[in-house]
């Protein structure tokens, strides 16, 4: 499904380039879930961003489904994107004007989905998460859980078929986050959706099925745990 | 999607309440008072525009030359014959209207009162645009003793509209004659040089005169007491016309008199009349053009202010908006979908604004008046003009405002919108600039209203070599028989009542035209065809009695008075002022006999004969407009002349009583005549009433701009520190005391203020300079101005600031960390 080729993510600074990402070569098939874990400043939240099509790389090439990225324009990414791919953050990135229902409701406005339609869809997303009785709060009424549910929620309402999470538990207390790594589980084994978090938490990381560690903005172990 | 839009925007004004409320507010009062300030502007500009043969309708201009001083005089007040000579020689005038304003007594149950009245051709009401509601505006004029009267006029003497056939008592002199009601015409519009409420025939203003005098108006080419006024025909041009009158005016006053003085005679159009200050004259009103250019352009500045406040506080909010919009991008807006957003948003809320103001306009138009000081008729809303400026408006300000975030904003990735969050505190160089531009702006304003309010000050105390406070003029009406003796058994009597200090009989006028812009404080013009060619061709002179002098407070420099014993002094004295005896060049004034004998001419002038007993300090008994002129004073028993006006000096305390008593003494020694008492220092503050006037509304309307920027100010710091709040947490946190953090807060604005000081002060300059260089008496431009108007308005601005930063000073550290 994703597949990067020798990618790499620098910034110019005067007489210096100092590399984010260097040399990235990662395959990904449709139903992985993958966590990306390394530490602070080893560029996990950049190659995030890559292939969710939030950022650009500065060389190599990047496929998504076949589809040559580096080479698409605005308007068609944002067609990918909307289309394929769902984020989740690890500040929630909730608007924070909008209530839960409106902010569940925005990817579909975006996505020209007519108005009966998009009630019965976030009323589905609302049931299945649980949040019914809190569609009309603002996110800063809610607790972080209850904000991430909604961030998950919104994430998935638009039937994404990869989702990326940015350390989606990072604020979140045990149980909270064990509610959510449930969810994208169930959602990557009943509904067979691609999921790539990044984390630093190795329980976190034990729900997913292959780690991919980085380091210094490098692939250093592909897959540890397999190997074992 | 719209409405997801809307929701946004509505959500977002709620939530940054005071500053939303500001650009709102801001905007649409900056909207009220710029659409206000222009429907008046406009209005000036209208004067005349409701004529509608307006094109071909000319006012006859004379221009001469004083050959003494070089002094180009100009004027509209002309002599009689001029106008039938006119008619006659030039087939191309469609017809000729004099035109003269006057005054006089109607009989309103058995009393008389004094109403200004104009006198008037019979075409006048055809040829000019005042339609009758009763009566035909052909004949209506033509029968000598006819008037006509406005609807007002009619309710106010008649109860009643319809007062056609009614008869109305006037005395125009001395004897009351019947006038025939033949017209009732609509109230004449505000915008209306030519204004009346009583027309009556222009023959009246001739025949009403003494039986002497009145073969010398219609004869002599040397006295002026009209307009005239020409429409064309068809084919006739200004030009062809205006070409014809060198030979005119050489046919009848004679070649060596055109050459002299340089005599020119020009046509006017209607449409000029108004905005000419050259030609002010008693029979038409006249505006300074300049004002209203200056109003137009501080309604201009107060819309920029406005509109630039509208701008930052908008720009700035949305730097704290960039989290949401990075949210968007991740869900999949894609950038024209993001910009139009702004966009729309931004026109939401700017025609928000300005449905307000122009509400807000409409509501406060009938209470204009109060500010012009002229009643207008503004019809707001069926005005063209204004819904296509609005519209226009509303346009360039969404454009401006939005285009700089839409493009800025939806070029950047999400990524980066997340990040830049939280260093976007700092206010960005463009809303800077605009602060800048907008203190600028203020600061010129307030400049010059410091400028233009010392003028004034300056003009309202300069010394005038005499002392108009505490004086009063009572009128005679000086056609009566019996005025000389009426006058001096008046004064007499008046010398008694406790309270008067002295009395004074002159033959002069004492009378407050100002809204024609005129104000007569006694003199009469004698102009003489006088050899004494160092004094120009006419002079002064006032006829008055010993005890002017002492009433009017004016310093004798040398020689002696009148003598106060009646009948003991010789008929040839006079009294000259020290311009007078710098003119002739005299060492040794007293004792001067002056000649004034014309060459090759039959009569005498005035002053032929006349030997100078004393000499008085210059006193300007014209406004300051007008540079000191020679002058002469006459004692009134000498001249034949009946007296005019009684001036008393009254003590200053008990006035009120002082005055009770002399209407009583004028009612038991002149009852029938109405008693008429004004202030002296009333009229000569009115000879300013224009400048006066507008200097009020224009130091409103710059408080009103400074008022406005501060209003911006105020949201933008309360937007400043509120973003800064996590900052002035910390460094509250790590020993910032109260004081460090409204310095930290403040200086960024102060120094944006002192910018747009630097900017301002040498246009300031320029613009007061060039203010300044219309009047004769002026004050010299220090830096006083400069000093006052830069620290009104940045202590303004700083107390605006400080609000907020005393606000975010003192609020817990811990309570603002714990929010972030």
């Amino acid at each position: 499904m994703i597949k990067l080729r020798n990618i790499d993510r620098y910034i110019d600074k005067r007489l210096q380039r100092n590399f984010i990402l260097k040399g990235i070569d990662l395959d990904i098939a449709e139903g992985d879930f993958v966590s990306i874990m390394g530490p602070s400043g080893a560029g996990k939240s950049t190659l995030l961003n890559i292939i969710g099509f939030l950022d650009d790389a500065n060389e190599g090439e990047y496929y998504f489904l076949d589809e040559p990225v580096h080479s698409l324009n605005e308007k068609q990414k944002s067609e990918y994107h909307r289309s394929y791919i769902g984020f989740v953050f690890q500040a929630y990135h909730l608007i924070d004007e909008l209530t839960v229902y409106e902010n569940i409701e925005m990817p579909l406005l975006y996505r020209k989905v007519k108005g009966s339609q998009r009630k019965s869809m976030v009323a589905d997303m609302l049931d299945r998460f649980n949040i019914v009785a809190k569609k009309d709060l603002f996110p800063n009424q809610l607790s972080g859980g209850q904000q991430q549910l909604v961030g998950v929620a919104r994430a998935l309402i638009g039937s994404p078929k990869l989702i990326l999470a940015d350390e989606p538990t990072g604020n979140l207390h045990s149980d909270q986050s064990k509610e959510i790594m449930e969810t994208f589980k169930k959602l990557n084994k009943e509904d067979g959706v691609t999921i790539i978090q990044v984390t630093h938490s190795d329980e976190m990381a034990s729900y997913g099925d292959r780690v991919i560690n980085l380091q210094d903005g490098a692939v250093t172990e592909n897959n540890p745990y397999e190997e074992e | 999607m719209l409405r997801n839009y809307l929701k946004i925007a509505l959500r977002n004004l709620k939530k940054y309440k005071i500053d939303s409320f500001i650009s709102l507010s801001g905007l649409a009062i900056g909207l009220c008072c710029c659409i206000i300030l222009i429907m008046y502007v406009r209005f000036e500009w209208s004067y005349d525009n409701f004529h509608t043969e307006k094109n071909s309708i000319y006012r006859l201009t004379e221009q001469t030359v004083n050959f003494r001083n070089n002094e180009v005089r100009h004027s509209t007040i002309l002599p009689y014959p001029q106008s039938i000579a006119l008619e006659e020689e030039f087939p191309e005038i469609k017809s000729l209207i004099n035109i003269s304003g006057g005054s006089a007594q109607f009989l309103k149950d058995g009393k008389y009162i004094l109403e200004p009245i104009k006198f008037a051709d019979p075409e006048f009401l055809s040829e000019f645009t005042f339609p009758l509601i009763f009566g035909d505006s052909k004949t209506a004029l033509s029968n000598v003793d006819n008037i006509v009267i406005t609807e007002s006029a009619a309710k106010k003497y008649f109860g009643k509209t319809n007062a056609v056939g009614e008869l109305m008592t006037i005395r125009l002199r001395d004897e009351p004659k019947d006038f025939m009601v033949s017209g009732i015409a609509k109230d004449v519009p505000a915008n209306s040089s030519i204004q009346f409420n009583f027309l009556i025939p222009f023959e009246n203003q001739i025949s009403s005169a003494p039986a002497k005098e009145q073969k010398t108006l219609r004869e002599s080419w040397y006295i002026g007491f009209l307009e005239t006024w020409i429409t064309l025909k068809e084919d006739a041009t200004k030009e062809d016309l205006e070409a014809k009158f060198p030979a005119f005016l050489e046919r009848h006053y004679g070649s060596n008199w055109v050459e002299r003085d340089k005599i020119k005679y020009g046509l006017q159009p209607l449409s000029q009349v108004y905005f000419n200050e050259n030609y002010r004259s008693g029979v038409t009103q006249s505006s300074n053009k300049t004002y209203s250019l200056i109003l137009g352009s501080i309604a201009f500045v107060i819309l920029l202010i406005a509109g630039i406040n509208f701008m930052s506080l908008t720009l700035s909010r949305y730097t704290s908006r960039y989290h949401e919009i990075g949210i968007r991008k991740t869900v999949g807006a894609i950038r024209h979908q993001i910009k139009f957003q702004i966009i729309g948003e931004v026109f939401i809320t700017c025609s928000f604004a300005i449905i307000l103001g122009i509400v807000l306009a409409e509501l406060l138009a009938p209470y204009s008046g109060v500010l012009f000081q002229k009643e207008l008729d503004l019809s707001l809303l069926s005005d063209p003009v204004l819904w296509i400026s609005v519209l226009g408006l509303l346009v360039i300000l969404t454009l401006i405002t939005s285009f700089y975030p839409a493009v800025k904003i939806s070029g950047k990735n999400a990524t980066s919108l997340f990040s830049d969050d939280k260093t976007a505190q700092k206010i960005p160089m463009l809303i800077k600039g605009l602060i800048v531009v907008q203190f600028g702006l203020a600061i010129t304003l307030m400049i010059g209203t410091y400028v233009m309010q010392g003028q004034i000050n300056f003009i309202l105390n300069k010394d005038l070599g005499f002392n108009p406070e505490n004086v009063v003029a009572v009128e005679i009406n000086s056609e009566l028989q019996n005025a000389l003796k009426i006058g001096q058994l008046y004064s007499t009597e008046a010398e008694r009542i406790p309270g008067v200090l002295s009395t004074s009989i002159t033959a002069g006028k004492y009378r407050d035209y100002s809204e024609y812009g005129v104000v007569d404080i006694g003199m009469a013009q004698m102009r003489s065809v006088t050899t004494l060619s160092q004094l120009g061709d006419g002079i002064p002179s006032e006829a008055v009695d010993a005890q002017y002098l002492e009433t009017m407070d004016i310093e004798l420099l040398n020689g002696v008075n009148f003598s106060r014993q009646a009948n003991s002094f010789p008929s040839d004295e006079i009294i000259v002022n020290q311009v007078f005896v710098d003119a002739m060049g005299w060492d040794n004034p007293i004792g001067q006999i002056l000649e004034d004998k014309p060459e090759n001419q039959g009569w005498v002038g005035p002053f032929d004969g006349k030997k100078v007993i004393g000499v008085i300090e210059n006193y300007h008994f014209k406004s300051l407009y007008d540079p000191l002129q020679p002058m002469a004073l006459q004692h009134i028993e000498t001249v034949e002349r009946n007296p005019g006006t009684i001036l008393i000096r009254l003590s200053s305390d008990r006035m009120p009583e002082t005055i009770s008593n002399l209407k009583s003494l004028w009612n038991s020694i002149a009852g029938q005549e109405a008693f008429n008492l004004s202030f002296m220092d009333d009229m000569v503050q009115h000879q300013y009433n224009e400048e006066i006037r507008w200097n009020r509304i224009i130091r409103i309307s710059s408080m009103a701009s400074i008022l406005l920027a501060c209003f911006g100010l105020f949201g933008l710091s309360a937007l400043v520190a509120q973003r800064r709040i996590k900052e002035i947490g910390i460094r509250k946190v790590f020993g910032a005391s109260i004081k460090n953090i409204l310095v930290l807060i403040s200086k960024d604005f102060v120094l944006l203020v002192v910018c747009g000081f630097t900017i301002s002060a040498p246009v300031a300059w320029y613009l007061s300079n060039q203010w300044l260089t219309g009047f004769s008496y002026k004050i010299d431009l220090d830096a006083l101005p400069f000093l006052y108007g830069g620290l009104t308005v940045l202590l303004i601005a700083l107390t605006t600031v400080s609000w907020q930063s005393v606000k975010a000073a003192f609020q817990n550290p811990v309570e603002n960390l714990r929010n972030e």
